[in-house]
């Protein structure tokens, strides 16, 4: 899985949001809001290739939470990602 | 018209010095802003074309002080939109250099993206046209031609410079680098240029091909000659203020600070550039040790109620639209900005005119 890199993370005060950064003047811009949790993975992932079982790792190894948990949650999070357009198979 | 002290208009003023400096500079009693002020805030800075910077200075308030969500989504879309535009930009002007090189012809990028790399964050910088500078005539006429081969129409513009359209976006081509016209600073300045020469900046993504740029001096002199001519012309909006502030604030201890000055002295600008300067410390929050000279007393309130009314090129002030609109347009804001013009240098004025009216009859 590879995330969509023509959206860029913006953090602005405490807030994250995943914008469209190759919209065409007078379209629309996609933006998405997210929290902390799914911006810093966001912000881990670049070019290359993940899954989310290594999402789920980086979970459990900053948060210290269960593995089958950060695991439901990175899956459900991938989701919609895909269906949003910000990640691909 | 609202009032220049009015929470508006304080507000804005003290949100794009917070994002232009990216420190903090509010005036904490102005907020929380209602949603129609705030409505109005985002609106001035579009008028301006400075909405990316006071984006920037947004970071700077409390949470709970935000503009309303859906009109920060729409500024954060505009935000992101203007940096989109600002790659684009950056992509055809190395296109744009490497076309001209490949035929022998140098080229110097004049303002715009030159300006934009003074600031902290380049691309939130609105940008507009692509103005390439052309060191000689006979490389601005083989550059011209050189378009045409291509089939890309070139218009001729009254002011001299030639205009077309490369991928979507605008292009000027210039034969003079510093918007001055008296004919009696014309080898004053081509020295002052052979003098000072040019630097080379590069853009994020294209560090293999440099593309020059203005050197210090010659910068500060042109972004300053280019604030005059459009408060006597056609009106003058806070982003060409905004750049002179940056580039004095980069360039602090990098130039011959007397030599600027007796370059304003030789072009009549010591007078206009003591305003000009207040305008850059009491607005737009530039710490006066970044100027080269101390600052005189002067008043700004005729350039300030220039900007407010005219915004950005003094767009704002009349319908453009129609070729003779358009006409008239220029004669009536050159009206309407007399009491600058006038007070400052007679003789670039009347050059100016000179030169559009000339302009008129050789355009094609």
């Amino acid at each position: 899985m590879k995330i969509n890199t023509n959206f860029k993370l913006r953090v602005i005060k405490d807030q994250y949001f995943i914008v469209d950064s190759h919209g065409k003047s007078g379209s629309t811009v996609d933006i998405y809001k997210m929290n902390e949790a799914a911006a810093w993975l966001w912000s881990m992932l670049g070019d290359e290739d993940f899954t989310a079982e290594m999402l789920a790792r980086l979970l459990v190894g900053r948060y210290g939470i269960d593995q089958k948990l950060a695991l439901d949650d990175v899956q459900s999070m991938l989701d919609n990602w895909i269906q949003w357009g910000l990640a691909t198979e | 018209m609202m009032r220049y002290d009015s929470r508006v208009y304080v507000a804005f003023f003290s949100l794009l010095k917070s994002g232009l400096w990216e420190k903090e500079m509010l005036a904490p009693y102005v907020f929380p802003l209602s949603d129609e002020e705030w409505r109005a805030v985002y609106d001035e800075s579009v008028r301006q074309t400075v909405q990316g910077i006071v984006f920037e200075g947004l970071s700077f308030l409390p949470r709970d002080q935000f503009p309303p969500e859906p009109l920060f989504l729409c500024w954060l879309a505009q935000v992101a939109q203007i940096e989109d535009n600002n790659v684009r930009s950056e992509r055809e002007i190395v296109r744009l250099h490497r076309f001209f090189a490949e035929a022998g012809i140098r080229v110097v990028l004049k303002k715009g993206q030159s300006a934009a790399v003074l600031y902290e964050q380049p691309r939130q910088r609105v940008c507009g046209d692509i103005d390439l500078y052309f060191t000689t005539i006979a490389d601005y006429r083989r550059a011209g031609h050189l378009v045409r081969s291509r089939g890309i129409d070139i218009h001729k513009r009254p002011d001299g410079s030639q205009e077309y359209v490369w991928n979507g976006i605008m292009v000027e081509h210039h034969s003079t680098l510093i918007d001055l016209k008296s004919p009696f600073l014309y080898i004053y300045l081509r020295r002052l240029e052979l003098e000072k020469g040019f630097d080379s900046v590069t853009f994020a993504g294209h560090e293999d091909t440099p593309v020059a740029v203005p050197g210090r001096e010659l910068n500060l002199l042109m972004l300053n000659a280019h604030i005059m001519k459009h408060a006597f012309i056609s009106g003058v909006g806070l982003r060409q203020l905004c750049d002179l502030a940056r580039a004095y604030y980069s360039y602090v201890g990098q130039y011959d600070a007397g030599e600027l000055k007796n370059s304003y002295r030789r072009a009549h600008m010591l007078r206009w550039s003591g305003m000009l300067h207040n305008f850059l410390v009491v607005h737009l929050g530039l710490e006066e040790k970044y100027l080269p000279y101390a600052l005189p007393v002067a008043s700004t309130e005729k350039l300030l109620c220039s900007v407010i009314t005219g915004g950005n090129f003094g767009q704002l002030m009349f319908d453009r639209g129609h070729y003779l609109s358009h006409k008239l347009y220029t004669l009536k804001a050159m009206y309407r900005n007399r009491n600058i013009s006038l007070r400052y240098s007679v003789l670039e004025i009347f050059c100016w005119f000179v030169q559009l009216l000339y302009g008129q009859f050789h355009e094609k």
